[in-house]
Order: structure tokens, then sequence, then C-alpha cells
């Protein structure tokens, strides 16, 4: 039974508690607005591309506050996708040999333990699970448990965070009104070239000439995302560039895989991020 | 003053087609877009690749080190095939992107605020022609050989932007050495203020192999070198003009017999002269000034003038139209909040006035919208006004646009039946529905006994699949359609019959379908006069009639296509459909005689369109471009994101394949 529980732990969400601080570099003064916001017990949006920190910052963020507040408070998160139903979220019955099992789905546990509950890319998920996190995201602080006929009272500690890419995909699949309302938005994008530069250095252990060439490297090519590139690389790239770089990889072989392809498929696109690796890279 | 290196590049651009290595060369027709978004990933602004030969000598000759960019071109040889590995061919064509695009991120386009040079340089209200270069030009034309001065700045300028470019970049400093030693290797001895120029150019960067008269090279580097430090600006490259320049002109004077030619070059050089001829130039135009006297008299002023000139980063602000501000902006954002229509008028019947200059537009539905001005970072206010027709005024004679196509028709209209009725079937999988799905349930069962959570989504249904489509098909009637298809089985047939023809298929298919839609084409000539042709409106059921008048439709005039997509949009706004499809089959660039202030400026006509297609796809529509003109990849890429535009290298291919893209984008969204 035990593993029947891990096997769908593992499949369907992750919880963490940090007893190390996760590195983050704050942008701007979104370490202070979340505070705020955590206090006061609204919920958060936070909106920008993929790759720019968000996840990273939530776990900072779990951190920092279960530190400042003297308690454990666990991160957990859940990547929405398009066959994500309510009782994904909130649990099910499932049948053992000759009675039933109630087993919590990682919005329950995170609304019993006090914990925050992030929803990665909440519009992906099925318009039902909006359903639920309604009454949870107001003054009720309520998840309706339907196959159980109950409510359950989220746990003060508990605090609801879902991310939004408000990029190209989402124009159509956009949030409603009134789930949008229930939120603060805490605005990512890409960091700053000398921030940029920091992350990339720390994170993957390279020196600072070879972060800062990535970084502008990164600034640059974003660039194109109005010419035709959907996205340009994200920091993770960047990092992903360097740590391979640190492996002793040559630059411009590395930018090659991890930013050029990665990137886009056009060919064209393609070759004019070649130019820039070059530019970049001697 | 050049080298063969520097001659072979400038040759070779011309002829070198005759014996091309394809492995190792480079064309202008491929690398062109590759290195115009290589610069705009550099410096944010997107250049239209150009031949080195279709730049004003003024700003690309093979006495030049580089290119000089006028601030919307970027000037490349036309094939490079110098070097033996295309790596090193590449590397040159990079560098000659790189630092024109440097321009921009280096604000050689800078200018001082018109205000502040008002009347003190003759009339800078020509400024307000925006152009990129046109504040250089006044400052040029103030000097008495104003090609002189040109050549100087240009030099300097371009010193500035290559050392600004080498410090930023490393990879750009490791080509630059490369390439810089190969251009200077044996240049050619030649005293004269070009050849003096490039040798300065050279010896700014430390390589001093030169061949100029030692001292005057020197006492020109002085005055120049800070042009290479950090933090050098616009107007020091200004002001070392003026500096150098009498040195030069003295070089000149004392050998004035040698260079009557080129006396001739330097007061009268076409591209400056536009300006240059205006102003009250303090010394007769016609050679060589009178005396040394003046000419310092005259740059004393200028450096003076100079110290004083703020400059600013942006462009010229208030232009020739009415602005949308920034609080405009905001109404449009709110209305659209509101579920309003966009910032629009409409207008009908329409005003007398403007009868007698159009008469066939007399009756019929007048809109008024506006434009994006990238130049200005806004929107033109009621800037464009556009008829909408229920027919053209000189339709031609009767025409059978599906002959030739019958088979496709019958084909076509099949498939679209089939998914009519597909979309009758049962749908499984679901948590709730009309009935248990077997097949799913005992699939659970047999999962619960092995102890695995079953899946509860054991329902189907029948019902159809309710997906409320609009379509909106807008075909381009530009003039340019009327070219005749070269080849395949529709050899000889015009464009236009082809892109109708696609239509007309369409139509028919989408009759089987049941999805709404309609069709309409988009012409008209400059911006008082933009017609849409409503060919079949949503409500409309399609008849024989339709047919036949799309037989009817010739080609008209030019190809407005952002207030032809403002208006498929305000009409896709009343469609209350859960998935509005806007797309868009024309041939080529949208162009316009006014579309933009010089008509070849394509960037002002693509910018705007890629603003109406931005706009409506922020209001929940999915546009769609399909060109089929082969070079089409360039401008649509920029126009549209990756997954909203197909090019079609052969038109012949479009009746076939937009069906294909109809049901992709009805099934993906
Ligand atoms: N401000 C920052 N401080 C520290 N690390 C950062 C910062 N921004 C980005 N990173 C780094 O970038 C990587 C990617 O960030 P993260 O996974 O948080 O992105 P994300 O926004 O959650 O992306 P996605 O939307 O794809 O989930 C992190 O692993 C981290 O190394
Ligand atoms: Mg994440």
């Amino acid at each position: 039974m035990a593993e029947v529980e891990e096997r769908y732990q593992e499949l369907s969400y992750r919880e963490q508690v940090f007893e190390e601080e996760p590195f983050y570099l704050p942008v701007g003064d979104e370490v202070e607005i979340f505070r705020s916001a955590y206090h006061a017990r609204i919920p958060v949006i936070l909106k920008g591309p993929t790759g720019c920190g968000k996840t990273r910052f939530l776990e900072h963020m779990a951190w920092l506050l279960g530190k400042e507040g003297g308690f454990e408070l666990p991160l957990v998160t859940v990547a929405c996708h398009e066959d994500l139903t309510a009782s994904d979220l909130v649990g099910r019955y499932i049948l053992q040999a000759d009675h039933t099992l109630w087993v919590d789905g990682p919005l329950s546990a995170a609304v019993k333990e006090g914990a925050i509950c992030y929803l990665d890319e909440v519009v992906e998920a099925r318009k039902d699970t909006l359903v639920l996190i309604h009454p949870l995201a107001d003054h009720r602080r309520l998840l309706p448990v339907e196959k159980k006929g109950s409510v359950i009272k989220a746990h003060p500690n508990f605090l609801l965070v879902i991310s939004y890419n408000p990029g190209y995909q989402s124009l159509l699949k956009d949030l409603k009104i009134s789930t949008r309302q229930r939120f603060v938005a805490i605005d990512f994008g890409y960091p700053q070239l000398s921030l940029e530069t920091q992350i990339i250095s720390q994170e993957a252990g390279v020196d600072e000439s070879v972060a800062r060439n990535l970084a502008l490297l990164g600034e640059r090519a974003r660039n194109l995302e109005e010419a035709g590139v959907e996205n340009g690389p994200s920091t993770r790239l960047l990092i992903y560039a360097a740590r391979l770089i640190g492996q002793g990889v040559e630059p411009r072989r590395a930018c090659e895989t991890a930013v050029v392809s990665a990137v886009s498929d056009d060919p064209v696109v393609q070759e004019a991020m070649r130019h820039l690796v070059a530019a970049v890279f001697p | 003053m050049t080298s063969p290196l520097n001659l072979a590049i400038y040759d070779l651009s011309r002829e070198g087609t005759l014996g091309f290595r394809e492995e190792s060369g480079a064309r202008l027709e491929e690398a062109g877009p590759i290195l115009a978004l290589f610069g705009k990933g550099l410096c944010a602004h997107y250049l239209h690749p150009k031949s080195l030969h279709q730049a004003p000598r003024f700003l690309s000759n093979p006495h030049r080190v580089f290119p000089f960019s006028d601030g919307r071109e970027l000037y490349l040889p036309e094939t490079l095939d110098i070097f033996d590995t295309p790596g090193e061919n590449r590397l040159v064509l990079r560098l000659y992107a790189a630092v024109q695009a440097g321009q921009w991120e280096w604000g050689t386009f800078q200018h001082p605020c018109v205000e502040e040079i008002d009347g003190l340089w003759g009339d800078a209200s020509r400024l307000r022609e925006w152009e990129p270069l046109s504040w250089i030009k006044l400052f040029l034309g103030r000097f008495p050989l104003p090609g002189l001065a040109g050549d100087i700045f240009i030099t300097v300028e371009t010193a500035r932007v290559t050392a600004s470019l080498s410090r930023a970049f490393c990879g750009l400093k490791a080509d630059l050495r490369w390439f810089l030693p190969r251009l200077l290797e044996s240049s050619y001895p030649h005293n004269t203020p070009r050849g003096i120029l490039w040798d300065l150019f050279f010896a700014l960067f430390g390589y001093r192999e030169g061949v100029s008269p030692v001292d005057t090279l020197e006492e020109m580097v002085r005055e120049a070198m800070r042009v290479v430090q950090p933090g050098a600006n616009l107007k020091d490259s200004l002001q070392i003009t003026v500096a150098l320049y009498p040195i030069l002109e003295k070089l000149l004077r004392e050998a004035r017999d040698m260079y009557k030619s080129a006396f001739q070059d330097w007061a009268h050089d076409l591209f400056l002269s536009s300006l240059a001829n205006q102003g009250e130039r303090p010394t007769s135009r016609h050679g060589i000034p009178p005396q040394g006297s003046s000419t310092l008299t005259i740059m004393e002023g200028m450096a003076e003038t100079l110290d004083g000139l703020t400059f600013l980063e942006a462009r010229l602000p208030a232009g020739s139209g009415e602005f949308l501000s920034e609080s405009l902006k905001m109404e449009v954002t709110e209305k659209r909040n509101a579920a309003e229509k966009p910032t629009l008028k409409v207008n009908f019947p329409a005003d007398r006035a403007h009868s007698d200059v159009f008469p066939e537009l007399v009756e019929c539905k007048r809109f008024i919208y506006p434009e994006w001005d990238y130049l200005r970072g806004s929107y033109r206010r009621d800037w464009v006004t556009l008829y909408q027709l229920e027919k053209l005024p000189d339709e031609g004679g009767k025409r059978d646009l599906l002959k030739g196509w019958e088979q496709l028709v019958q084909e076509v209209s099949r498939q679209f039946r089939m998914i009519r009725h597909q979309e009758r079937r049962w749908r499984k999988r679901l948590e709730d529905g009309e009935e248990i799905d077997l097949e799913e349930a005992l699939q659970g069962e047999l999962e619960r006994r092995s102890g695995i959570p079953p899946s509860e989504k054991t329902y189907m249904e029948k019902r159809r699949r309710t997906r409320e489509v609009s379509a909106f098909l807008l075909i381009d009637l530009s003039a340019s359609t009327s070219y005749p298809i070269e080849e395949g089985s529709h050899e000889g047939e015009t464009v236009l019959q082809v892109l109708l023809a696609s239509g007309a298929i369409m139509a028919q298919a989408l009759e089987q379908l049941g999805d709404r839609y309609c069709l309409y084409g988009f012409s008209g000539y400059g911006r008082k006069q933009v017609e849409v042709l409503r060919i079949k409106s949503f409500s409309e059921r399609l008849g024989k009639e339709h047919l036949e008048r799309m037989g009817r439709i010739r080609s008209r005039k030019s190809t407005r296509m952002g207030a032809a997509v403002r208006h498929a949009h305000h009409i896709l706004s009343a469609e209350p459909a859960s998935l509005k499809l806007l797309m868009v089959l024309s041939d080529g660039f949208p162009q316009d005689c006014d579309y933009g202030d010089d008509r070849g400026d394509r960037e002002y006509g693509l910018q705007d369109t890629a603003h109406a297609l931005m706009e409506a796809e922020m209001d929940g529509v999915v546009p769609f471009c399909i060109s089929v003109d082969s070079a089409g990849n360039d401008y649509l890429r920029r126009m549209c994101s990756a997954r909203n535009y197909l090019v079609l290298k052969s038109v012949g291919d479009l009746p076939r394949q937009l069906p294909k893209i109809y049901l992709r984008l009805r099934d993906h969204w």
C-alpha cells in the first residue's frame, strides 16, 4: 500500500521542505511584495516567461517565510496539464482488497498541513479545477471535497500561488476575470544583464566573464522575440550553457546545443543566433 | 585609400557569380535575411539587407573600411567568395552587419532637439521629414565641401562604433583582429584625403603600416584618438570632424590642380545635396573655397554651436500627422476591457466632399481606422479611410474560376462533410456523461484489482462537439496579383485567379462543414481610399452568384494590409463564435503609396500590419497569414509568430493547402 501511495506522489506532485537557503537573487521588490501578501494571506499569481526564476523564487520564499515565522513551510508544486482534474487535486477513493481508502490530492494535503501550494501553468488545467480555487482563494479559504461531501478549512499557514505565462499560447486560454481578480500579481521578466550575470555565475559556478557573455547573448537574442522567435533563451538555458562550458565544452559548441537549437527550429533564425553566439564568444 | 581585399569585396561582389563556389561562398539572397535578424538581435533595430551597389556611393564605396548604414538599410556584398572557408566569409559578413547595426546601439542616429537648432543652421523644419541621417546631412551641409566633411565624419564615426563593438563583444573583437590586418595588407599608396582617412582608421586601431604623410597623419590621430576611447559619443565624432576638416582641406588646397575632380565630387555629392544645397552655405558651391581663413572661422562657429547642443536618444517626436498619444492608447485598452469595439468610427453614407474624388465610393460604408507608426512608436489617429464595397466599379467579364480544380473541389467537400459527421461520434473518457463506456469501465476494474488508482473517466457521450467557428478569409486583390504563374498545371493563370479559386474551394467546403465564414478582398490606393470588397458576408449562404462575382474580380491597386486587417477584426468582433479565424491570403509585402513616409520604406507597412494582427490576436482572433510570394518568409516572419504564417513557394499549391491549414487551425485552437 505504501508503495502505491509513493508512486502516486511521484507522478502528480512534489512536496519540499527547505532546510538550506535556495539561492535567489531579487530582481525588484518581489520579495517584499510576496512577504506582505503572505502575511495578509492573499493568494499570488506569478506571471512571466519560462525559466525566469518563478519556481526558484517560491522555493526561496517558502524557506524565508518559514524561517521568519519559526515554522516549517513546505512547498507543494503541481504542474498543471490538460488532463488534470479536480479529483487529481483534491483526492479520491481507491479500492483496497475489501474496503475503500481515501487518498488526499496535493491541494488537500497542502491545505491541511499549511503549505504553499503552487499550481504551475494553471491555465492548462481543466476548467473544473478553477471551481476549487475560487472558495480557496477568497476570504473563505475553504476547499470543497465533493466526493466526501465535506469542506476543508485551510490551515492558517496555507497559501495558494499560481503561475501563468502571459505569452502567446495563453491568449485564448486566458484566465477568467473572476479568477484573476482573486490574486495579486507579481510580474517576472528575465533579469537585467548584471543580475543575470551574477545568477549564471553563481548557479553554474563559472567565472564572471563567461557568465557575462552568456547574459549578453541572452539579452541580445531576446531582441529577436518580435522577429519571429517565440521565446528568447531563458535564464535556465543560459545556465545550462554555462554548466556545459564549466564541464570543458567549447563555448560556441555549448551555446549551439543549449541555446541555438533549443530556441528555434527555423534555420534562418538558428543561423542568426549562431552569428550572435559568434559575436559574443571568440 | 583602399586595398586589394577591399576592392575585391566590392568588385567580386558584383561579378563573383561567375565561378562562385557554393561550398564556401555566401550570397546576399540567403545571408541577407539571416544577417538582418542578427543585426536586429544586436541592436534591436531591423535593417533591410541591400547590396553594396544599391547603397548611395556616399555611404558605401571601396574607399571605406566598412559601409555606413543610413539607419534603415544594411549594406552587404551580393556575393562573398574571397576566403576559402565558409567560416571566414561568414565572418566578414558578420562584421559588416555588426558595424552597421552598431550604429544604432552607439547612437549614430541621435540628434539635437529641433528647437535647439532651428534657425541656427538653416531651416530645421525639413528635419521633420524624419530620416535617421537627416540631421547629420544638415550638419555636413554646413561645410564648404560637404562631401569631404562626410568622408571624415563617416571614417571617425565608423571607428567609434567599431571600437565600441569590439569592447562589448569579445567574439567581434576577435573577428576584427582577424579581418583588419588583412584588409590593410598592401594598401594602395595614395596621398589624398581619402588615403589619409583610410590610414587614419587603421592608425586609430593601432595599425601603423599606412602610407600617408607622417606629420599630417600624426596630427590627425592626435585629434581623433578619443573617439575610440570608452565613453566617446556622437558629439565627439562631430567635433573631431570639425577639427580634422581644415587639415584635409588645406592639403587639398595645396595641390588643388591635382584634385579638381575630387572637388567636384566633394562639393556635389548627390546624397548630401538634398540638404546641402538648400542652406546658405558660406562659400561658393563651385569648387575650391577662397581662403583658408574663412574655413577656420566657420569651423570655430560650428565647434561652438556643437558644444551647446544636447543630443537626444529618441527620434524626432511630433510628425506630420496627428498621433494617438499615450492617453488614447489607454482608451483603446479600456474599451477593449469593456468588450467594446476598438477605436473606430462608422460614417455613412460617405460624405459628399469625398465623392468628387472617388465617385464610385459614394454609396458605400466608410470606416476610419488608426495606423501604427513605428517611427514615433504611436498610433496615427483616424488615419485611414476605408470603404467597404459591395461591388467593384470595373469588374471584368465572366470567367470560370474553378476550371481545372473540379476534382479538388469534390475531394475537399467530401472530406469536410466527413468531418462534420465525425464530430457527431462518441466522445470518450469523460468523468460524467450519458452512458458508461464499458471498455474504460473494465479497464478501471482491472486497475482497481491490481491496486492502482483507477481512472474515473469511464463515461461517454454522443454530442456534437460544438465548436463555434467564424472564419474570415481576406484576399489580396493588389496589382501584383495580376502576374501570370510561370510553371505547373496552371501556368498562364494569374496569381489572383488562384487566390480566388482557393477562396471559392474553401467556401464550398465550409458549406459542407457548417462553419460560419465570410470572404472579403482588399486593395486601394493611399490612406484615404482603402477598399475592402465584400464577396460573401457571414450571414449569406454561398450561392452561384457569389462564385460568378468572384470570377469577375480583377487585380486592383496597392496593399495597405494593416487597415484591411483592422476591418476584418472589426467585423469579427461582432461574431459570437469561440474560435475566430482570420486568414489572410496575399502575394507579397504590405505596400501602398503613402504607407510610410517614403515609398521604399517597407518597414512602416510591415510594422503597421504586425500591429493590426496583434490587436486582433489580443482580442481573441486567431490570425493566419498565407503568402504565395517565394520571398515571403523574410517579412511574414516579422509580422506574425511562427505558428501564424505559412509561405508557399508555388501559388498552385494554395488551393490544396488551404483546406488543410484550415482544419489544422480549427483543431488546434
Ligand atoms: N533571480 C534568480 N535568482 C536565482 N536563480 C535564478 C533567478 N532567476 C532564474 N534563476 C535560475 O533560473 C533557473 C530557472 O528558473 P525557474 O525554474 O525558477 O523558472 P520558472 O520561471 O519556474 O520556469 P517555468 O515557467 O518553466 O517553470 C533556476 O533554476 C535558477 O537557477
Ligand atoms: Mg517553474
